[in-house]
Protein backbone atom coordinates (compact mmCIF):
# COMPACT_ATOMS: atom_id res chain seq x y z
CA UNK A 1 0.00 0.00 0.00
CA UNK A 2 2.50 2.44 0.99
CA UNK A 3 4.68 1.46 -2.04
CA UNK A 4 1.69 1.98 -4.05
CA UNK A 5 1.59 5.84 -2.98
CA UNK A 6 5.17 6.03 -2.94
CA UNK A 7 5.20 4.66 -6.83
CA UNK A 8 2.35 7.19 -7.84
CA UNK A 9 3.90 10.46 -5.77
CA UNK A 10 7.36 9.24 -7.69
CA UNK A 11 5.59 9.02 -11.63
CA UNK A 12 3.38 12.24 -10.59
CA UNK A 13 6.76 13.96 -9.81
CA UNK A 14 8.51 12.84 -12.97
CA UNK A 15 5.21 13.82 -15.42
CA UNK A 16 5.76 17.36 -13.02
CA UNK A 17 9.68 17.33 -13.94
CA UNK A 18 9.57 16.56 -17.99
CA UNK A 19 6.12 18.60 -17.75
CA UNK A 20 8.42 21.84 -16.30
CA UNK A 21 11.35 20.83 -18.98
CA UNK A 22 9.23 20.41 -21.88
CA UNK A 23 7.53 23.71 -20.85
CA UNK A 24 10.77 25.76 -20.86
CA UNK A 25 11.48 24.05 -23.69
CA UNK A 26 8.85 24.70 -25.79
CA UNK A 27 8.93 28.58 -24.80
CA UNK A 28 12.40 28.49 -26.56
CA UNK A 29 11.31 26.99 -29.77
CA UNK A 30 8.24 29.14 -30.29
CA UNK A 31 10.33 32.40 -29.61
CA UNK A 32 13.74 30.86 -31.66
CA UNK A 33 11.18 30.35 -34.52
CA UNK A 34 9.35 33.52 -34.52
CA UNK A 35 12.78 35.29 -34.42
CA UNK A 36 14.02 32.72 -37.50
CA UNK A 37 10.55 33.90 -39.15
CA UNK A 38 11.07 37.62 -38.53
CA UNK A 39 14.46 37.46 -40.20
CA UNK A 40 13.00 35.59 -43.02
CA UNK A 41 10.41 38.22 -43.69
CA UNK A 42 12.59 40.78 -43.17
CA UNK A 43 15.12 39.95 -45.68
CA UNK A 44 12.40 39.18 -48.15
CA UNK A 45 10.76 42.72 -47.31
CA UNK A 46 14.39 44.32 -47.51
CA UNK A 47 15.13 42.22 -51.22
CA UNK A 48 11.86 43.54 -52.25
CA UNK A 49 12.55 46.73 -52.05
CA UNK A 50 16.02 46.89 -53.34
CA UNK A 51 15.31 44.56 -56.27
CA UNK A 52 12.27 47.34 -57.33
CA UNK A 53 14.55 50.19 -57.08
CA UNK A 54 17.64 48.53 -58.52
CA UNK A 55 15.84 47.17 -61.45
CA UNK A 56 14.40 50.59 -61.96
CA UNK A 57 17.65 52.09 -61.92
CA UNK A 58 19.24 49.33 -63.82
CA UNK A 59 16.58 49.63 -67.03
CA UNK A 60 19.96 51.59 -68.73
CA UNK A 61 21.62 48.75 -68.23
CA UNK A 62 19.31 46.41 -68.98
CA UNK A 63 21.22 46.28 -72.91
CA UNK A 64 24.19 44.84 -70.89
CA UNK A 65 23.17 42.02 -69.06
CA UNK A 66 19.52 41.83 -69.83
CA UNK A 67 19.32 37.85 -68.28
CA UNK A 68 20.81 39.09 -65.08
CA UNK A 69 17.85 41.68 -64.63
CA UNK A 70 15.38 39.45 -65.67
CA UNK A 71 16.02 36.74 -63.93
CA UNK A 72 16.31 39.13 -60.84
CA UNK A 73 12.89 41.22 -61.58
CA UNK A 74 11.40 37.13 -62.41
CA UNK A 75 12.24 36.19 -58.63
CA UNK A 76 11.03 39.52 -57.34
CA UNK A 77 8.02 39.36 -58.76
CA UNK A 78 7.76 35.50 -57.58
CA UNK A 79 8.74 36.58 -54.06
CA UNK A 80 6.38 39.48 -54.05
CA UNK A 81 3.29 36.71 -54.86
CA UNK A 82 4.62 34.70 -52.23
CA UNK A 83 4.62 36.61 -49.47
CA UNK A 84 0.81 37.12 -48.71
CA UNK A 85 0.62 33.56 -49.05
CA UNK A 86 3.45 32.74 -47.18
CA UNK A 87 1.64 34.99 -44.45
CA UNK A 88 4.57 35.19 -42.34
CA UNK A 89 3.19 38.16 -40.05
CA UNK A 90 0.07 36.28 -38.89
CA UNK A 91 2.57 33.46 -38.47
CA UNK A 92 4.61 35.31 -36.63
CA UNK A 93 2.25 36.85 -34.30
CA UNK A 94 0.63 32.81 -33.44
CA UNK A 95 4.39 32.24 -32.65
CA UNK A 96 5.21 35.23 -29.75
CA UNK A 97 1.66 34.17 -28.56
CA UNK A 98 2.77 30.63 -27.92
CA UNK A 99 5.68 31.79 -26.47
CA UNK A 100 4.19 34.33 -24.28
CA UNK A 101 1.86 30.97 -22.89
CA UNK A 102 4.26 28.91 -22.45
CA UNK A 103 6.69 30.83 -20.55
CA UNK A 104 3.61 31.52 -18.67
CA UNK A 105 3.02 27.47 -18.43
CA UNK A 106 6.78 27.40 -16.96
CA UNK A 107 6.92 29.25 -14.39
CA UNK A 108 3.92 27.78 -13.40
CA UNK A 109 5.44 24.24 -13.72
CA UNK A 110 8.73 26.00 -11.26
CA UNK A 111 6.73 27.29 -8.63
CA UNK A 112 4.87 23.75 -8.63
CA UNK A 113 8.14 21.63 -8.91
CA UNK A 114 9.30 24.25 -6.05
CA UNK A 115 6.75 24.09 -4.11
CA UNK A 116 6.29 19.88 -4.36
CA UNK A 117 10.22 19.79 -3.43
CA UNK A 118 9.90 21.53 -0.09
CA UNK A 119 6.59 19.63 0.88
CA UNK A 120 6.34 16.70 -1.00
CA UNK A 121 3.64 15.49 1.31
CA UNK A 122 1.49 17.50 -0.89
CA UNK A 123 -0.65 16.87 -3.67
CA UNK A 124 0.20 19.15 -6.85
CA UNK A 125 -2.70 17.07 -8.83
CA UNK A 126 -5.44 20.09 -8.91
CA UNK A 127 -3.01 22.56 -10.54
CA UNK A 128 -0.95 19.96 -12.38
CA UNK A 129 -4.40 18.62 -14.33
CA UNK A 130 -5.17 22.00 -14.98
CA UNK A 131 -1.70 22.25 -16.72
CA UNK A 132 -1.56 19.63 -17.95
CA UNK A 133 -4.74 19.97 -19.59
CA UNK A 134 -3.95 23.34 -21.56
CA UNK A 135 -1.59 21.69 -23.81
CA UNK A 136 -2.20 20.58 -27.32
CA UNK A 137 -0.10 17.22 -28.97
CA UNK A 138 1.17 19.57 -31.92
CA UNK A 139 0.23 15.82 -34.06
CA UNK A 140 -3.43 16.84 -33.18
CA UNK A 141 -3.32 20.26 -34.77
CA UNK A 142 -3.37 21.15 -38.09
CA UNK A 143 0.01 21.84 -39.40
CA UNK A 144 0.53 25.24 -40.46
CA UNK A 145 3.07 25.59 -37.91
CA UNK A 146 6.57 24.15 -38.80
CA UNK A 147 8.10 21.25 -36.81
CA UNK A 148 12.03 21.64 -36.77
CA UNK A 149 13.28 18.60 -35.00
CA UNK A 150 17.22 20.11 -35.24
CA UNK A 151 15.61 23.37 -33.26
CA UNK A 152 13.92 21.08 -30.67
CA UNK A 153 17.19 19.30 -30.02
CA UNK A 154 19.18 22.41 -29.82
CA UNK A 155 16.53 23.57 -27.15
CA UNK A 156 16.61 20.81 -25.20
CA UNK A 157 20.70 21.07 -25.05
CA UNK A 158 19.68 25.16 -24.03
CA UNK A 159 17.55 23.75 -21.16
CA UNK A 160 19.78 21.48 -19.69
CA UNK A 161 22.68 24.27 -19.32
CA UNK A 162 20.47 27.01 -18.03
CA UNK A 163 19.37 24.55 -15.75
CA UNK A 164 22.53 22.62 -15.10
CA UNK A 165 21.08 19.20 -15.65
CA UNK B 1 -0.31 34.87 19.55
CA UNK B 2 -2.37 37.12 17.75
CA UNK B 3 -1.02 37.11 14.38
CA UNK B 4 -0.77 33.25 14.18
CA UNK B 5 -3.72 31.42 12.30
CA UNK B 6 -5.71 28.36 13.19
CA UNK B 7 -5.64 24.93 11.23
CA UNK B 8 -9.00 25.79 9.21
CA UNK B 9 -8.18 29.44 8.50
CA UNK B 10 -4.58 27.97 7.03
CA UNK B 11 -6.73 25.81 5.15
CA UNK B 12 -9.19 28.08 3.88
CA UNK B 13 -6.20 30.44 3.06
CA UNK B 14 -4.50 27.72 0.85
CA UNK B 15 -7.95 26.91 -0.99
CA UNK B 16 -8.71 30.56 -1.91
CA UNK B 17 -4.93 31.01 -3.42
CA UNK B 18 -5.82 27.37 -5.16
CA UNK B 19 -8.99 28.45 -6.69
CA UNK B 20 -7.03 31.79 -7.61
CA UNK B 21 -4.25 29.97 -9.48
CA UNK B 22 -6.77 27.57 -10.57
CA UNK B 23 -8.69 31.29 -12.68
CA UNK B 24 -5.14 32.28 -13.22
CA UNK B 25 -4.38 28.99 -15.30
CA UNK B 26 -7.88 28.37 -17.12
CA UNK B 27 -6.73 29.88 -20.41
CA UNK B 28 -6.29 29.27 -23.94
CA UNK B 29 -4.65 25.86 -25.10
CA UNK B 30 -0.99 26.29 -26.16
CA UNK B 31 0.30 23.29 -28.80
CA UNK B 32 2.91 21.50 -27.65
CA UNK B 33 6.05 20.45 -29.50
CA UNK B 34 7.07 17.00 -28.69
CA UNK B 35 10.75 16.59 -27.40
CA UNK B 36 13.23 14.67 -29.43
CA UNK B 37 14.99 13.43 -26.92
CA UNK B 38 13.98 11.94 -22.98
CA UNK B 39 14.86 14.30 -20.43
CA UNK B 40 17.56 13.13 -17.65
CA UNK B 41 16.40 11.96 -14.55
CA UNK B 42 16.44 14.70 -12.00
CA UNK B 43 19.87 15.49 -10.23
CA UNK B 44 20.87 14.65 -6.94
CA UNK B 45 20.77 17.89 -5.74
CA UNK B 46 16.74 18.37 -6.96
CA UNK B 47 16.17 14.80 -5.44
CA UNK B 48 17.72 15.79 -2.06
CA UNK B 49 15.47 18.60 -1.90
CA UNK B 50 12.63 16.18 -1.35
CA UNK B 51 13.71 14.36 1.34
Amino acid sequence: MYRDAEKGMSEKAKLLWESMLDADMNARYWGHLARRYERREMRIKVFLAATSSVTVAGWVLWKHAPLFWQVLSGISALLAIALPILNYSQRIAIMADLRAKWMHLRVEYDRLWAEWSSAPEAQPDPILRLLKAREIEFSKVEATLPRDPKLIRQCQREVRASRGI
Amino acid sequence: MASEKSQPERAEQKKEELTEREHVIQSDKVIKMEREEPWPEPTPKEEGKKE
